[in-house]
């Protein structure tokens, strides 16, 4: 298959639980669902900029409940991308991390050029924390890849993981905005109204 | 005037005709009429009578049929009754066996070691230990085929009578007298074992010195394959790739030699141990716990219904008895290292571990998930997952089930029931509210475990294809009740309880068959190395009062007990035995 230039793919991997679909739901419909739904596998598209034009932003948000390597490897080898989540209240989501970073590494040869965001989500929760700030960053320093604590909930650090983890990518010149300063959402409205008008 | 008097006359006369015709027939007829009335009535009366006598046979047959009814449901219970107590007998048979199997291993062991400890004459009398795991063999599939009632024919002739105490009766009358027979040669070759059952009258049990008349020979004899005898090995000659352990003489086979692997039961041996490779050839001894990476759930799954792999019942158990307030249960997954760890112990190794020691629950679903997931083929077989998937997407409710119950027939049994009690376990895990998995979750989670693709390799297309249909096979088989499962995880409630007794966490017996290892088959061997010459020991024991409940096994355990007994004292090993 050729590759699209103007689809830009980034999977999101985690353990069962830690809100690998609610940070991406808040991120693409900036909304928050309290339910408890385990995904099966979910793609999320939204438009982006991308060396000053248009492409697509394709996310993957994967299961966390049980990991098939078939389907994993095929996600890590379409992946550009890669957002691991884990669960500041559970330290066994950040262990579960671990082989699925040395997949990445194994099938992406090197993760140099990859970007990579390490998160830890549910920042909320402080009450209930079990891993902290500094071995997020440690694990991240170890790993080579950037970190940041989210809260999908209460919507803490979400647009700006994305906003980093495309600028991380050093091939391509991307950004959430089209016009450098409205967001994903701004944008899509705007563009309704722009057809609006046309017609 | 005349001719008015005229035609008055004809009138009166022709009137007079009419009368007298009318008055000349009716009488006869009349009569008739008469008769006929008294005939009809007779007829009714006689009906009537009839139809009381009529009555009175129904009320009587009606009564008849109750009683006879009421004697059927006796029977009925009575057969329940009779059921049960086999199967008891039958889950302490097992039991005992493998308890017997350990102790075997213990005084083997205890007799390499410190041998100082045994005399002669307590060795000799245990001699008949090493010959007993083959004899027990023997006798099982002897009493197999002749114990069991292939069908139970409920037809009138067997109802007619209720009569079954009166077998008690006389078996009350006679006692049993079993006495078995273990000849010993000194050159370690033919170790015999010969088991007679006899039943004898009354009296004689109550004058000792009578020597006692046999009445009947109960089948039992049992003889253990010389070593030229019994199921040979069927060996194969290969070259290592892969270093294995010879089993005669428990050394590594080095890589590039030759060795031979038996095709039926997988032993492994060097070509120069090959004469001292244990017979018989057992197929099913070797076949699971040792080599495992392509066991499929029938190796892991117990001969006799309901065919449920123990390590998923143990999962289970453990699971439901504390498991079910964890919220996103069987979603969260546990430690990676540690599930494998589980995971191994519990298939390979002797004991159980003991998983209420396990503190995350989660290590636990995550055993069983690991262990559905990765068998070679999945639950719902490749060759039905089709079938599943296009029942499963059926709109009618009614139509779509009526297809799945017909593929789950199709199932195999040990996959069918190990389905079963997968599906009623899940249906509790989704009544709990606590755990937040509800049928839509539990079956997104399941799924891809259970149902699996139709091919071993699927491509990737196929892969996201299928996760997405898995859901809904899983959310349809929730949807079929209980009671429907049931009869496949728990063939009758009895078989239900003694699972619940027997399975206890702190076991220690391996819960995936009868232990066995290479040491054992070392043993037969041993009664050799005793410097005395062929020795008999006969033992007379104990009165059984009903045969069908206890087999050799039973009676070789209170043989073995008292000697046991004296062990316990200078061993520790024994304190792992559970008595």
């Amino acid at each position: 298959m050729p590759e699209q230039s103007n689809d830009y793919r980034v999977v999101v991997f985690g353990a069962g639980g830690v809100g690998k679909s609610s940070l991406v739901l808040r991120f693409v419909k900036g909304t928050f669902r309290d339910t408890y739904i385990p995904t099966v596998e979910d793609t999320y598209r939204q438009v982006i900029s991308c060396d000053k034009s248009v492409c697509t932003l394709q996310i993957t948000d994967t299961t966390g409940s049980h990991q098939f390597p078939a389907m994993q490897r095929l996600s890590i080898s379409k992946g550009h991308a890669f957002i691991l989540v884990y669960s500041i209240t559970s330290r066994q989501s950040l262990e579960e991390l671990k082989p699925i970073y040395q997949q990445v590494l194994a099938i992406k040869g090197s993760t140099e050029s990859i970007p990579i965001m390490l998160v830890g989500n549910k920042s909320d929760e402080m009450a209930q924390r079990e891993v902290e700030t500094k071995e997020g960053e440690a694990q991240a320093t170890a790993w080579k890849c950037a970190f940041m604590e989210t809260s999908a909930k209460t919507n803490s650090n979400v647009k700006e993981l994305f906003q980093e983890l495309l600028a991380l990518e050093k091939k391509r010149d991307m950004s959430l905005s089209i016009d450098g300063k409205r967001s994903g959402k701004q944008k899509r409205a705007d563009k309704l109204k722009g057809k609006c008008s046309v017609m | 005037m005349e001719s008015a008097a005229g035609n008055l006359y004809n009138q009166f006369q022709s009137l007079r005709a009419q009368v007298d015709g009318l008055n000349e027939g009716i009488e006869p007829q009349f009569l008739q009429l008469a008769v006929n009335f008294e005939e009809c009535r007779k007829k009714w009366l006689r009906s009537g009578e009839e139809l009381v006598s009529c009555k009175e046979m129904l009320t009587k047959a009606e009564t008849e049929r109750g009683a006879l009814e009421v004697k059927l449901k006796h029977a009925r219970n009575q057969v329940d009754v009779e059921i049960r107590r086999r199967q008891k007998a039958e889950a302490v048979y097992e039991k005992l066996e493998r308890q017997l199997e350990l102790i075997r291993e213990l005084l083997v062991s205890e007799n390499n070691g410190n041998s100082v400890h045994l005399n002669e004459e307590q060795r000799s009398a245990l001699a008949f230990l090493s010959a007993h795991s083959q004899a027990a063999q023997a006798a099982k599939s002897n009493l197999n085929s002749s114990r069991r009632l292939n069908t139970i024919d409920e037809s009138a002739s067997l109802l007619s009578d209720i009569s079954y105490d009166q077998t008690d009766d006389s078996l009350v009358n006679e006692s049993v007298v079993a006495k078995t027979t273990i000849t010993v040669p000194v050159n370690g070759g033919a170790v015999e074992a010969v088991s007679t059952i006899e039943t004898v009258p009354y009296w004689t049990r109550s004058r000792k010195k009578t020597p006692s008349t046999p009445v009947s020979d109960f089948p039992a004899q049992m003889q253990t394959p010389k070593p030229k005898g019994g199921k040979k090995h069927h060996f194969v000659s290969k070259t290592v790739i892969k270093s294995e352990f010879c089993v005669p003489c428990g050394k590594r086979t080095k890589f590039g030699k030759m060795y031979l692997r038996c095709q039926d039961c997988r032993a492994v041996t060097h070509p120069e141990c090959r004469e001292r490779c244990p017979l018989p050839c057992n197929p099913n001894a070797f076949s699971t716990p040792i080599k495992n990476t392509e066991a499929t759930l029938a190796d892991f799954a117990p001969a006799t219904s309901p065919k449920i792999p123990a390590l998923v019942i143990y999962c289970i158990k453990e699971i439901e008895h504390r498991g079910l307030h964890e919220i996103g249960l069987y979603r969260i997954s546990g430690h990676e290292r540690m599930v494998k760890e589980l995971k191994e112990k519990l298939i390979r190794g002797k004991t159980l571990p003991p998983l209420n020691k396990v503190e995350d629950i989660n290590v636990i679903t995550g055993v069983l998930k690991d262990f559905l997931r990765n068998l070679p083929e999945p639950l719902l077989t490749f060759h039905l997952n089709k079938a599943f998937m296009e029942a499963a997407e059926i709109q009618d409710d009614d139509n779509s089930l009526a297809v799945l119950y017909q593929t789950i027939s199709e199932l195999p049994e040990p996959n069918r029931d190990t389905l079963a009690c997968l599906m009623i376990h899940l249906q509790k895990v989704s009544q709990s509210v606590d755990t937040k998995m509800d049928v839509n979750n539990l079956a997104r989670v399941f799924g891809p475990t259970l149902v699996g693709h139709a091919v071993p390799d699927p491509d990737p297309m196929t892969i996201l294809h299928d996760t997405n249909r898995q859901p809904r096979v899983i959310e349809r088989l929730l949807s079929i009740p209980t009671n429907y499962w049931s009869q496949f995880a728990y063939p009758d409630s009895t078989a239900m309880d003694s699972a619940h007794h027997s399975v206890t966490p702190d076991r220690k017996v391996s819960m995936l068959g009868p232990v066995t290892t290479p040491e054992h088959q070392m043993m037969a061997k041993t009664p050799s190395s005793t410097s005395l010459s062929q020795r008999m020991i006969t033992i007379k024991c104990f009165k059984i009062k009903d045969i069908q409940h206890y087999s050799g096994i039973e009676r070789l355990w209170y043989i073995v007990s008292p000697y046991l007994r004296e062990f316990k004292d200078f061993t520790n090993i024994s304190s792992s035995l559970k008595f």
